[in-house]
């Protein structure tokens, strides 16, 4: 019997108790679990036809995560702000887009035909800050105990599906390769984690190997889109560049996993205090949790250009959701195996962390000044990287009539 | 007429393993319409190509295209097509002429049966010489189609320096005083199957070697006048129609939930650190200062993705720093080529510590659109490790990557460089394991049942 399908339809949820899960209805009155319910009530009957135990773990592969109880206590509807760190800038900013683009550190327009929908480059100091973001996490990552790897960007579904994204349906984010008709179907990962579970699939641990930490940088591809002027530029792009955290553990007293937790949290909460950024932590309520998160924490930053609070980062619990998908377990002490409790992190994710810390340090005197930590990973001031970046006027040649006047010599 | 436009649609569809499909119609003599507004119309310089037709020819026969462009037709088939443009521009003016004379019979207002029989066979004619309109713009089209689709298949001239076989240049050892690069002996570097197509997993020192020679490249090139980039990770299938690239050697990406997108708006993962993620920079745009900011010296950090050359199933993804030069002019862009050169064979003799071989690539080793490479390769191993391109304006023409002429409002196209400043992944990629890993089909379902 499916480790999954044996968890989710034991007896006391059968018998219908207030649902633990992320769905905000009890277990025994949404429609889908009563034919789960059916299926288990066969199997265990001996009922089974061939087909029927591989349809019931199907189903059960559905449910979502159980939730966290501060997580089911938080509203859908206001915001659960756990810690407010700093204060907002108050005096006028100028947006990241206009800003960067008067200085010719960014483009964005005219690159649809052949870039498509929100394609975008940065030049100069920004494309520095980028790296200097990915060097600087990653040696803070590395002095809190973090192994770094190195992971791909074309997985197959079932490694992404097994993280709790979907790969199919109309609200999934995914990016398909369109292969030779004979290779197997692949993705492009939306975030490390999912190379990093399917790395560890199969797994089984030593209790003394956990908790293990990993992080990689790695370039993470979505296709959410929006039409919110606000959430236009780079705050929501289809590419770019994140290090994450992933966290193992072992599940001997059931908290070793609300630990670590709490532990990336911290650690997200000093990286941002280090930029000097004014940000708020929420506690996110069940609807916002997704398939596999047990309890999911956002770090949302201040932007004063844009007047609001952006998400530069998250945080989640996933218990076992994943480590029973992927096969990942360990030897407890008793000699038991147990599945492993997963948690994950954003540390950084470029393009929101440019939009926020060019907003927060810009100067009146139109430039930025970039806290001391980022400074000491920066090949050269942000100055001198706007001073030697070149000044190139462009002209888009959008239509037919612009481009024959310019070539019509050669005709 | 006829042959030789089956001739090239023969040529055509024998081209690698796909169809290459114009995704444009034509309207003018080699000129592309535009399915929608706004795209770009190529400069096909078909004068030049008249004029050079030896370096073509030279070209293709080095690089062994197969099967061989008959650009020995293109003389007369340029010469068929000026005649019928002018036959169908005649039979266009004859046909004006005559609707305004139907007009002004109509407008006179006569009508006598004398006049009411003039104006019907007035009009008889015009469907008459409407008819012969249509057949001069359909047999003018006719070679005009096969003219671009030949000129639009043809490689790059190559530069005189690139022969039919690779050639070895020079050994550079590391010079004295300089620490000799050595690979880590321990790396950790695993290939997990069942995870994805090219899932390669390295660790610990050598995702942190990754970082720590980027960081070097970075440092190298900034101190030398470059300047870093971000870049587009995905480009579109108009950048690859009319520069002639071949877009085969990409992968084409989808989302799940769209229904099948027409070839022409089709998007391709190339990797921002990759020559057409530069491109897409630069194409459709006049740089209206070329004084002030040309040659532009870009470079990138980021990853590059591909298919094996005629390797079915075979995806790669390396993570590298790339090279972009945009030059005013072919001797600015000799210039910046040695010099490039020069700086990529410091950089890992005296920098990084590493010998090299240094080799003048062959010419069917060669992507269609360069005139020449120079590899780098790590000695006693075949890893390339670098490379630098010339491209000269060969694609600058066809995407319109131009800058402002000094007195005229014409445009003039960029020499184009770039170059694997350094090839991260292949570098560190200890040499017990085998590049590229092969497609791996999942070997075991991860679901406990």
């Amino acid at each position: 019997m499916s480790g999954i399908a044996e968890k989710y339809t034991s007896q006391s949820i059968i018998e219908g108790q207030s649902g633990p899960t992320n769905v905000p209805q009890p277990f025994g009155s949404f429609p889908a679990y009563q034919k789960i319910i059916d299926l288990y009530a066969k199997v265990s009957n001996h009922e089974d036809t061939s087909g029927e135990l591989n349809e019931l773990v199907l189903e059960a592969l559905k449910i979502p995560n159980e939730s966290h109880p501060k997580s089911r206590s938080c509203s859908d509807t206001e915001e659960n702000v756990i810690h407010l760190e700093g204060e907002p800038r108050t005096d006028e900013v100028m947006e990241f887009s206009k800003f960067c683009k008067n200085k010719n550190l960014i483009r964005t327009d005219n690159l649809g035909n052949v870039a498509g929908h929100r394609g975008y480059f940065t030049k100069g100091p920004l494309s520095v800050l980028e790296q200097a973001l990915i060097k600087l996490t990653v040696s803070q990552l590395q002095k809190r105990g973090f192994e770094i790897i190195s992971v791909p960007d074309i997985l197959f579904p079932h490694v992404i599906e097994s993280c709790g994204m979907a790969t199919k349906g109309d609200r999934n984010q995914v990016y398909f390769l369109d292969n030779d008709q004979d290779a197997q179907e692949s993705c492009l990962s939306g975030t490390a984690e999912m190379a990093i579970g399917g790395f560890l699939q199969n797994s089984v641990f030593s209790v003394d190997q956990l908790p293990l930490k990993l992080a990689a940088v790695s370039r993470c591809f979505r296709a959410e889109t929006s039409s919110l002027e606000e959430e236009g530029g780079l705050y929501r792009v289809h590419y770019f560049t994140k290090v994450e955290m992933f966290g193992v553990t072992a599940s001997e007293n059931g908290n070793e996993s609300n630990e670590l937790h709490e532990d990336f949290l911290r650690i997200q909460k000093e990286l941002f205090q280090q930029y000097n950024l004014h940000y708020r932590v929420l506690e996110m309520p069940p609807s916002e949790l997704g398939l596999s998160a047990h309890r999911k924490f956002d770090i949302e930053a201040w932007l004063p250009g844009k007047k609001m609070f952006g998400e530069i980062s998250s945080c989640s619990n996933c218990t076992d959701f994943q480590s029973r998908r992927l096969n990942l377990r360990y030897q407890s002490p008793s000699g038991q195996l147990k599945f492993v409790h997963t948690v994950n992190g954003t540390a950084c994710a470029i393009p929101r962390m440019l939009i926020s810390l060019v907003e927060t340090h810009q100067t009146p005197a139109g430039t930025v000044e970039l806290p001391s930590k980022i400074e000491e990973f920066m090949v050269s001031p942000w100055s001198e990287l706007v001073a030697s970046n070149p000044n190139i006027e462009f002209n888009f040649l959008r239509t037919k009539a612009q481009q024959d006047r310019v070539t019509s010599e050669y005709v | 007429m006829s042959s030789v436009c089956h001739i090239v649609q023969l040529f055509l569809k024998c081209r690698g393993s796909r169809v290459v499909q114009r995704q444009m119609g034509t309207w003018a003599l080699s000129r592309l319409s535009t399915v929608s507004a706004g795209r770009v119309q190529p400069v096909l310089d078909i004068e030049h190509i008249l004029k050079n037709l030896e370096l073509y020819e030279d070209s293709i026969e080095k690089r062994k295209v197969i099967p061989r462009p008959e650009i020995r037709n293109l003389p007369k088939l340029y010469e068929e097509a000026v005649a019928l443009r002018d036959a169908r521009d005649r039979a266009q003016q004859i046909r004006e002429e005559h609707s305004l004379e139907v007009a002004k019979l109509i407008r006179d207002r006569k009508q006598d049966k004398q006049t009411q029989a003039e104006t019907n066979e007035l009009k008889e004619r015009g469907k008459i010489l409407r008819d012969e309109l249509r057949s001069a713009i359909s047999n003018f089209n006719k070679v005009n189609d096969a003219i671009i689709d030949l000129v639009i298949s043809l490689p790059n001239i190559l530069d005189p320096a690139t022969l039919e076989i690779n050639k070895f240049l020079r050994t550079v050892d590391v010079p004295e005083g300089v620490k000799s690069w050595s690979t880590p002996p321990d790396l950790e570097w695993t290939v997990v199957p069942g995870v994805g197509p090219a899932a390669e997993f390295p660790r610990s020192k050598a995702s942190l070697l990754e970082l720590e020679l980027s960081g070097e490249a970075q440092s190298y090139l900034l101190k030398n006048k470059y300047t870093e980039t971000g870049n587009v990770d995905f480009v579109e299938s108009s950048l690859f129609d009319v520069s002639g690239m071949d877009p085969n050697q990409f992968i084409r990406i989808r989302e799940s939930n769209i229904n099948p997108i027409p070839e022409s708006h089709a998007s391709y993962l190339v990797g921002g650190a990759s020559f057409p993620a530069f491109l897409a920079l630069f194409a459709q745009s006049l740089v209206k200062n070329p004084d002030e900011v040309m040659p532009i010296r870009y470079f990138v950090i980021g990853r590059s993705y591909g298919k094996k050359k005629y390797e079915k199933n075979t995806v790669y993804q390396r993570s590298a720093v790339q090279v972009f030069i945009a030059c005013k002019n072919e001797q600015e862009m000799e210039q910046e080529f040695e010099n490039l050169s020069n700086l990529t064979g410091n950089f890992l003799s005296r920098h990084i510590g590493t010998p090299f071989v240094m080799e003048q690539v062959g010419a069917p080793n060669l992507q269609n659109y360069e005139r020449k490479q120079v590899a780098f390769l790590t000695e006693g191993s075949s890893k390339t490790i670098s490379s630098v391109s010339a491209i000269g304006d060969h694609v600058s023409k066809r995407l319109l990557c131009c800058y402002a002429g000094n007195s005229t409002k014409q445009a003039k196209f960029m020499h184009l460089v770039t170059g694997r400043f350094l090839n991260l992944t292949d570098f560190i990629r200890p040499l017990e394991v085998p590049p590229n890993p092969v497609n791996n089909s999942m070997s075991s379902n991860a679901y406990v049942a």
